[in-house]
């Protein structure tokens, strides 16, 4: 297992973190923190001296400031990138062929030690190409990532994307975490459920969550 | 003795401001459970707008029926509403950009923003300071006589265009580029709130005095509010999917 880097989402998704060998996603709208997930898994393997790539259609600086905004500060330890700017190797979200490239090779020089994947850049792809195109690019990247020692997160944003397309994509991932702002009566609730894990009984529970300096408080939403 | 003309108006006031203050509660209700500062700023701008809306109504209500207020509100309120209108709009052109799969920046928004601030708090002062508002406020003011008027009249009307001009011609562009559905949901139903403001401003003269309320002003005003009351209820709502949570979940 991998963990999360936050303890309450560790419990959550099995015990001690994400599946090994596995792809799990963050579905949320923009503005819930689901990109909160992806800095403290990272500063997570950091920390633990795993191999971290963050792939990231914005700048590193961006990143680095947003993460800031979360409490979470990578200092000295900061992971490989693939950037639109700041970066070790540039993300181009319009050349596909490059990217897997570019990830399979840094795959390669770190495959004997446990990599940490972030990608971020899923609903770009989706916005700039067919969904089938996205899906089967999707599919053989993974193929080929679950090769190595690796816990690849990825992000994609709900409410920019067709649900069919949504659906389709969860399909593709061992593990789903979704974040959703539900409405009662005059009331508007952020929560979150585990909608599916590999190797996990399904949960169909909701939690209540916010962020805080030091992480993530989860608790089990009563209606 | 309340006239039912009088009766009237304050009815239009109390819907008005009720459909106005749903539409603040909602934007602020979003914020509230939102992480990430642009879009909790994106919602505080509709609840200011919503806020400075109800306003306006109140300021009518109190200067043309209970005749509580000794001077005009309404072009201070149009010129508030111009800067709380530019804020949503600059807040909205960062969050296009933010969605936009090549993070496009439209217009060069991050940098045209730095340069159309500062001229927008520039024409807001020249018509705060300036004895344009004096005609219609009556306290004294430090620009004041003609060229007082002049300077005024000239910070409003360029407000008036700059503002409209920007959200009109670059906020759709930035909305269809970025290809965020919410996003462009949102900018429609705000859109649709413009439309039925300025619509209710331009029939102001056609429908009555600038110094006594008619009714047809105030059929005017119960259409014109309730209609930007709701179109501001929906851009609230739109901000983000919302979800409703199955009765077997």
């Amino acid at each position: 297992m991998v963990s999360t880097g936050l303890s309450s989402l560790d419990q959550l998704v099995g015990g001690d973190g994400y599946p090994d060998r596995s792809v799990v996603l963050a579905v949320g709208a923009p503005g819930l923190g689901k990109e909160a997930l992806s800095y403290w898994f990272t500063h997570s393997g950091l920390l633990q001296g795993d191999f971290c790539l963050y792939v990231t259609r914005h700048s590193v600086s961006e990143v680095l400031k947003n993460a800031k905004a979360f409490g979470l500060d990578f200092g000295s330890r900061v992971p490989f990138w693939i950037a639109r700017d700041g970066g070790e190797l540039k993300c181009n979200v319009k050349d596909l062929t490059s990217l897997s490239f570019n990830i399979k090779e840094v795959l390669r020089k770190n495959s004997d030690r446990r990599i940490r994947i972030v990608v971020d850049t899923l609903s770009a792809l989706l916005m700039l190409n067919s969904p089938e195109t996205i899906y089967n690019f999707l599919s053989t990247l993974f193929d080929d990532v679950k090769r190595y020692d690796v816990v690849l997160l990825g992000t994609v944003e709900d409410g920019m994307h067709q649900p069919q397309t949504l659906v389709a994509m969860q399909e593709l991932f061992d593990g789903v975490v979704e974040f959703r702002l539900y409405e009662e009566g005059l009331r508007v609730t952020p929560l979150l459920r585990i909608r599916k894990m590999l190797g996990v009984q399904p949960q169909p529970g909701y939690y209540s969550f916010s962020f805080t300096s030091s992480g993530m408080e989860v608790s089990a939403y009563a209606k | 003795m309340v006239s039912s003309l009088d009766a009237f108006s304050y009815l239009v006031g109390i819907i008005t401001i009720s459909i106005q203050g749903y539409s603040t509660y909602w934007a602020l209700t979003i914020r509230r459970t939102l992480f990430i500062h642009l879009y909790r700023a994106q919602a505080l701008g509709i609840a200011i707008v919503g806020l400075v809306y109800a306003a306006s109504e109140l300021g009518s209500v109190l200067y043309y029926n209970a005749r509580v207020l000794t001077f005009n509100p309404i072009l201070s309120v149009i010129a508030l509403a111009l800067l709380c209108i530019f804020y949503w709009i600059d807040k909205s052109m960062s969050s296009a950009r933010r969605s936009n799969p090549l993070l496009r920046d439209t217009a060069k928004w991050s940098k045209a923003r730095i340069a159309l601030w500062p001229l927008i708090v520039v024409m807001e002062s020249l018509l705060f300071g300036s004895s344009l508002l004096g005609e219609f406020s009556g306290p004294p003011v430090p620009l004041s006589g003609v060229e007082g008027i002049i300077l005024g009249l000239f910070g409003f009307l360029l407000a008036l265009i700059v503002v409209p001009l920007v959200g009109v011609l670059l906020l759709p562009l930035a909305s269809r580029r970025s290809g965020d559905a919410t996003l462009r949901r949102q900018i429609r139903w705000f859109g649709a709130f413009a439309l039925f403001v300025f619509g209710t401003v331009l029939l102001a003269p056609f429908t009555g005095s600038a110094t006594a309320t008619t009714f047809a002003q105030q059929v005017v005003g119960l259409v014109g509010g309730s209609g930007a009351g709701y179109a501001l209820y929906r851009s609230a709502k739109s901000l983000v999917p919302l979800n409703k949570m199955a009765g077997t979940e």
